[in-house]
């Protein structure tokens, strides 16, 4: 069986991209009407839109903590998200892995104790799939609680790299995805550099694991200054509207 | 969050509001918010479409056309014969709780079912106008399935009527693979794919798929395109759903309230003419918007229209658009509401000098004791018809109507406006009067002065 090649022999891949490139990002704070914040962000051909509600009064009695804000994340996957039609329902184990995923992350960064007692609830809808799902959530799901102005620690920025023929990748797309490549996702804090989340599904030896860890590093930091020029921008708008 | 109650004060200014034909957001009771439309956002989908209605509701619809078998299992014979020939189209809406908060964890599910059911209803029909019969492959076997998926990204109002439009639009946007058929004996028939994308053709008869229009009923009104508020404030919600040839394809009351037979007419007549205006439009942007990216592609530009297939571009969601690609589907008109409210106006004050005029009369007529004038009036009119059958008391009507036009301040002013004219009139003729009388030496010398 004759595999795909999945880096040409000019050293690009089935989308043009070289190794170390990200896909094209373009993101979008404040974009829903009803939600206390919004945020929509592609990178590539993965389209997510985020809403933020609260923090508001929790909704049952057994979600509330007494010291904290309870966070709730719900992920939906549009019908017509990938290349075969599948409708997914709301309790999809794949689905709530990745919820989970996405909730332990801001557990930490939120400041949840702030408000006591409440909810904060983070909900995602993925238009389109190509590729990154825990990391496009990360990052849609940090630029709509900022433009809530739920104060957090800091930015959490997630890429994902893995190495094919033995040689690190940055950002992999669907294709690449699916063809038993090692994928190492990272969400960290861009200015202190912890790390908050670190998954990786299939093998990868030893010794490559930390240029492939050096990589979505990098990755990191390039989104989180993206994901910070678009904050800037979308506040100096706000200012100047104001005026 | 949309909201769920409203209060006393809200209730009445938007029912005074609808009355006086001006709503909160300016509109008059029969104008649409700005409609804007995008086709093809979603690359790995058939078709898409996306819509919004002014800067609140918004709709992405994504339409998938997959290979499928025939289900023949469990169905009568003269049914499986018709189904034996056709493909399917199969609706779904989802509610995406990012709309809502009323839309988290299984909040949805009652709605979304209500919201796919209206739309399998009018696609699944003869009247949804698609023609199923080329979307059948091979007779009994196979056929391509066409799924309609509809998302809620946003919610101020009028879902179902976006919902439609936006499908309508996706439809238009679908392209089906062309298949090439092989007849290799035995009976046994093989079909290709072809790789032709240029080749591929709509699906047929989109453009007579209709729309709909929800009318609201609020106090003895209706109005479209109602926001949260005013649906919150509606007695009686009617969906008519229009095609282009303007016939009427499907009618649902829902809501609390009952709507008069004769109030009824008048909605599933607006109805129609609206729907059928709507689709105008809405077939002109998507027609334009395609043109657009021809014109593009045939410059060897980038083809994607500036887009990139990006659902808040720059150049559509900041800062909100001063002006769309496109007008209103219905702008408010000054002129003609002014028109309305004079008329309006004119009426009321002749009705209130008529009653003056039969409280008059009725005071000369009756004893003193008589105090409840505002009754008999009421009771006057109600019977009214009832004596009207005598032909000795239509002339007295006629002659009461024609005494209290008279006396009325239309009339009034109509008379003024006469005697104006006749003011003027003598006034030219006087006029023309003195310059005749005048002597003819004055005219000779104006000519001897410019002859100098």
């Amino acid at each position: 069986m004759s595999r795909l090649e999945l880096i040409g022999p000019q050293g690009l891949r089935n989308d043009g991209r070289r190794v170390q490139e990200l896909r094209k990002i373009n993101c979008k704070p404040s974009v829903l009407s009803q939600a206390d914040g919004s945020a929509y962000i592609e990178q590539g051909n993965t389209k997510c839109l985020a809403a933020v509600y609260g923090p508001r009064e929790a909704r049952t009695k057994a979600q509330v903590l007494h010291n904290r804000a309870n966070i709730n994340v719900e992920i939906s996957l549009a019908p017509f998200c990938m290349s075969e039609r599948k409708k997914r329902s709301k309790s999809d184990k794949r689905i709530l892995e990745i919820a989970s995923a996405v909730k332990q992350t801001f557990e930490t960064i939120i400041k949840t104790e702030l408000f006591a007692r409440s909810q904060i609830d983070i909900y995602l809808q993925i238009l389109q799939f190509d590729g990154g799902t825990i990391q496009i959530c990360i990052n849609a799901a940090t630029l709509a609680l900022i433009d809530a102005g739920i104060p957090m620690v800091d930015y959490v920025c997630a890429c994902s790299a893995g190495c094919i023929d033995d040689e690190p990748v940055l950002d992999l797309n669907y294709v690449e995805e699916s063809h038993d490549t090692p994928e190492l996702t990272v969400a960290l804090l861009p200015k202190t550099g912890k790390i908050t989340l670190l998954q990786m599904e299939s093998r990868l030896h030893v010794d490559k694991f930390q240029s492939v860890m050096e990589m979505a590093t990098v990755g990191c930091k390039k989104i989180y200054n993206i994901l910070d020029d678009v904050v800037r921008e979308n506040v100096k708008n706000l200012l100047e509207k104001k005026k | 969050m949309p909201p769920t109650l409203i209060s006393p004060s809200e209730n009445d200014y938007i029912l005074r509001g609808v009355d006086a034909n001006i709503r909160a957001d300016g509109r008059g009771r029969l104008d649409y918010r700005q409609v804007i439309l995008e086709t093809g956002l979603i690359t790995q989908a058939s078709g898409s479409a996306r819509c919004r209605l002014g800067e609140g509701t918004d709709v992405l619809v994504g339409v998938k056309v997959e290979l499928g078998a025939i289900e023949l299992d469990g169905v009568e014979e003269d049914v499986a014969e018709i189904k034996a020939k056709r493909g399917r189209v199969i609706c779904n809406v989802e509610c995406s709780p990012i709309a809502s908060q009323q839309f988290a964890g299984r909040g949805a599910d009652d709605f979304n079912i209500e919201l796919t059911q209206m739309l399998d209803r009018v696609l699944n029909g003869p009247q949804s106008g698609l023609d199923l019969e080329k979307l059948c492959i091979i007779p009994g076997q196979q056929c391509w399935i066409v799924y309609i998926d509809a998302i809620v990204l946003d919610y101020a109002g009028n879902l179902l009527d976006t919902i439609f439009m936006t499908t309508r639009a996706a439809l238009y946007n679908t392209k089906v693979p062309k298949t090439i058929i092989q007849d290799i004996g035995d009976g046994e028939i093989v079909f290709d794919i072809s790789d032709d994308v240029e080749g591929w053709e709509r699906i047929e008869g989109w453009d007579k798929v209709p729309v709909a229009i929800t009318l609201n009923k609020i106090g003895s009104r209706h109005i479209v395109d109602a926001t949260p508020l005013e649906e919150l404030t509606t007695e009686a919600k009617l969906l008519v759903t229009v095609n282009k040839n303007g016939k009427v394809c499907g009618l649902q009351k829902s809501g609390g309230g009952s709507i008069d037979p004769s109030l009824l007419n008048e909605m599933v007549q607006t109805g129609r003419s609206l729907g059928q205006s709507l689709i105008k439009s809405l077939d002109e942007m998507v027609r334009r918007e395609e043109n657009d990216i021809n014109l593009k592609q045939s410059r060897r530009e980038r083809a994607d229209n500036g887009k990139n297939g990006s659902l808040y571009s720059k150049r559509h969601h900041s800062p909100p658009p001063m002006r769309a690609h496109h007008q209103p589907v219905m702008k408010f008109n000054a002129d003609m509401w002014m028109q309305d409210f004079k008329q309006n106006v004119m009426e009321k004050l002749f009705k209130e000098e008529r009653f003056k005029a039969f409280q008059k009369k009725r005071r000369g007529l009756e004893n003193v004791m008589d105090v409840s004038d505002d009754e008999d009036w009421q009771e006057q009119q109600k019977i009214t018809p009832v004596i009207a059958s005598s032909q000795y008391l239509i002339q007295s009507v006629v002659q009461n109507e024609w005494e209290n036009y008279q006396s009325s301040p239309f009339s009034q002013y109509q008379l003024w406006l006469q005697e104006q004219q006749l003011l003027y009139a003598a006034q030219q003729y006087q006029q023309t009067v003195i310059t005749k009388n005048l002597p003819p030496e004055w005219f000779q010398y104006r000519e001897s002065t410019n002859n100098e």
